[in-house]
């Protein structure tokens, strides 16, 4: 039995946030889970396209499910930004 | 009270306003009005208090309510029937100066009773720079016109001596008169229906039922607040001015029946015009929060009582006098819609029961394009080029966002016609048409912007001129939601075609792209710039943001957009992993692509590598 955490995550009945399409647990509630993702950043123009001639400076920060792959959260963020980090309790 | 009395009373709450908005369109006769509804009408309680939101643009709602209470401690005393009150301080209660409120005390056999309050944004207010957003102002005293609030109607009559002067200083007075003249009818519209409400149901019965629907509001948001989860949800905004950027910040925790917006850590207040005040900031978080919260809940004082904002004093979201706030609204008022929908969905996607009303962000920046000079008739032409109000609809948990379509902050938002601009401008346009790859990808596609070139046309002067107050073009501002990625950024090109012309490029009759737009591009976003001769002005504006992860996107919608050309198959490989030829979907190159794709993420990033 699991709720929502986020579009992406799902939270079981002891607190572990899961990705919602393979259920790989990531960590607890308590925990940032960005910490345990796959992240990658590059450049806006570089991931989207023409269209996104932007800054140079503009990142496009995507945090993936180590298990699957599925794309979790993206963040549009300048280098060294922390990350948006939320929290449900529930 | 009778249930069946309190819901007819507060339908005819809905129907005053509507009627009232009717009056205030039928009457004006500005294309920012009647096509971009850049306007608001609502009704207030005696002591100020929100009763009854109308559409318009919503981060008003608020603030007229400040409005409305400042008139109240200012005019103690000498608030009579048939009074409408002028106020446009943006350090009172506005948002900025070109955004007009007239404010009518409602009166019922002696007795206030309630208040209307409108606005629309006047053709001119006398800034620095025609139009009323004023790149060129550096502080509050050279945006215009401003007032704390004064008495423009006074029993009923107008006082030509306040109305004159306000028209002495203002460019195209005729056409700010008419702005002037539509509200005023708008608030005698309010005014009458509601005595008539108050004639047939008696004040008592109206009050209690006005009473009893700001309490009905504040339960229900309440309610709805216990039901979502509680946490905190962040967001951040940058945007871009003259080569500086500007943050906003916000962290929004709800815990039980409450909810703070706290935008510590936004960038301090800056020396252009996109900064706004507390009021406009406060107005700037209910613009996504009523429609995406209180869909089914009256807009009124009872959905305030439970929200709390901080916001630091002498930032771009707190300016302190003089700073200049001139393109609030489009700059960091604009930003606080966006950041606010991003926390609000956040917090909705966490819920098992409200994740289907998320949505990521739509139409994050404004492009607000004011052309003034001679028409073609031989008289001064002011206004906004409405393509701006057009927008791109973010992406939603249940679906792709509508191609131009709209924004969250204004819910009745449109685009002028080509020819009504091409009749308002001595210009002519070469092409108006959806901007491919502007909306972002995800498994619900953003709303993809739009993108148009103008070019001067029967122009006695050989040309126009355009004041230019945008920003997005460094940085996405329409963030996607679960993943999505934003949508694209806004894109401003001088295209100098009479140089080149000069130097032998040979014309292009009809261009329909920017491509065949002879010229040297030139990227702007800001300032007073001049359209003459053979010059060309292109505007692509940014798309909705997506939501959820584009390689989970179903690959015949993908096939659908590359063939209506809204997708580039570059994108549709790179960011969707679909492979389309001829507008079908090459089902084994997808298969594999989309597996390479899923392993390169995992072989890309490490965790924590940041």
């Amino acid at each position: 039995m699991t709720s929502k955490f986020s579009a992406t995550l799902s939270i079981d009945q002891n607190g572990t946030i899961l990705c919602s399409d393979c259920e790989k647990q990531l960590c607890s509630r308590e925990e940032i889970w960005k910490n345990y993702a796959i992240v990658s950043e590059q450049p806006m123009e570089r991931t989207c396209g023409s269209t996104y001639t932007v800054s140079k400076d503009v990142l496009l920060r995507q945090f993936y499910c180590p298990e699957c792959g599925s794309l979790l959260d993206s963040e549009i963020a300048l280098s060294g930004d922390p990350f948006l980090n939320d929290t449900v309790r529930g | 009270m009778d249930p069946i009395t309190f819901s007819i009373i507060r339908h005819r709450l809905f129907r005053i306003v509507d009627e009232a908005v009717i009056t205030l369109k039928h009457v004006s006769g500005s294309a920012i009005t009647n096509e971009g509804h850049d306007l608001m009408v609502s009704l207030y309680r005696a002591d100020g208090s929100l009763l009854m939101g109308g559409v318009g643009f919503l981060h008003h709602l608020t603030s007229a309510a400040e409005a409305c209470k400042s008139i109240i401690r200012n005019f103690s005393g000498n608030i009579n029937e048939g009074d409408i009150f002028l106020l446009n301080c943006p350090y009172t209660a506005a948002l900025h100066t070109s955004d007009i409120y007239l404010i009518a005390p409602i009166h019922h056999n002696g007795v206030l009773v309630a208040w209307s309050a409108c606005f629309v944004h006047v053709y001119d207010i006398g800034a620095m720079n025609p139009g009323g957003f004023s790149p060129d102002s550096n502080d509050i005293f050279t945006e215009g016109f401003s007032s704390p609030g004064l008495k423009l109607v006074d029993k009923g009559e107008i006082r030509k001596d306040i109305m004159n002067t306000i028209l002495n200083m203002v460019r195209s007075p005729e056409m700010v008169a008419l702005d002037m003249s539509s509200m005023i009818a708008c608030n005698n519209v309010a005014k009458d229906r509601m005595q008539s409400l108050i004639d047939k149901y008696t004040p008592k019965v109206v009050d209690k039922a006005c009473s009893l629907l700001i309490s009905q509001s504040e339960k229900l948001f309440k309610e709805r607040l216990a039901e979502l989860p509680d946490g905190c949800w962040h967001s951040r905004q940058y945007f871009d001015v003259k080569g500086q950027t500007f943050k906003v910040l916000l962290k929004m925790s709800k815990e039980g029946e409450k909810i703070v917006f706290d935008f510590s850590g936004s960038s301090a207040q800056s020396q252009y015009g996109i900064n706004c005040s507390r009021w406009a900031s406060w107005g700037g978080l209910f613009a996504p929060l009523f429609p995406l919260l209180c869909y089914d809940i009256t807009w009124n004082e009872g959905v305030i009582r439970p929200v709390k904002m901080i916001a630091p004093e002498g930032s771009v979201v707190n300016a302190t006098r003089p700073a200049p706030v001139s393109i609030a609204t489009v700059g960091a008022i604009q930003a606080v819609n966006n950041a606010a929908c991003v926390c609000i969905s956040k917090m909705l996607s966490a819920s098992d029961k409200y994740s289907k009303e998320a949505t990521a962000v739509w139409h994050g920046s404004h492009f607000a394009i004011f052309m003034f000079g001679k028409n073609q008739r031989g008289t001064q032409s002011i206004g906004i080029l409405t393509e701006t109000f057009g927008g791109a609809a973010g992406a939603r948990a249940i679906g792709d966002g509508v191609d131009v379509g709209g924004e969250v902050p204004n819910p009745i938002s449109r685009m002028a016609n080509v020819e009504t601009m091409e009749a308002t401008f001595p210009i002519r346009y070469l092409f108006r048409r959806r901007l491919k790859d502007s909306g972002g990808p995800g498994l619900h596609r953003g709303g993809t912007g739009a993108e148009f070139a103008i070019t001067p046309h029967d122009a006695p002067d050989g040309g126009i001129n355009y004041v230019i107050s945008g920003k997005g073009t460094e940085y996405p501002m329409s963030d996607g939601l679960g993943g999505g990625y934003p949508g694209a950024p806004s894109n401003y090109l001088w295209v100098k075609t009479n140089e080149a012309l000069e130097s032998g490029v040979p014309l292009v009759a009809y261009p329909n792209s920017i491509e065949q737009i002879p010229g040297k591009k030139e990227k702007i976003s800001w300032g007073v710039f001049p359209l003459v001769g053979l010059d060309s002005l292109y505007v692509g504006w940014n798309g909705g943001g997506g939501y959820g992860d584009p390689l989970s996107r179903d690959c015949d919608s993908v096939a659908r957009d590359v063939k209506n050309g809204v997708v580039s198959n570059v994108i549709a490989e790179k960011v969707y992993g679909v492979v389309v030829d001829n507008g079908k979907v090459i089902h084994k190159e997808t298969n594999f692509l989309r597996k390479k794709l899923k392993r390169e993420r995992l072989e890309m990033g490490k965790i924590n590598d940041i």
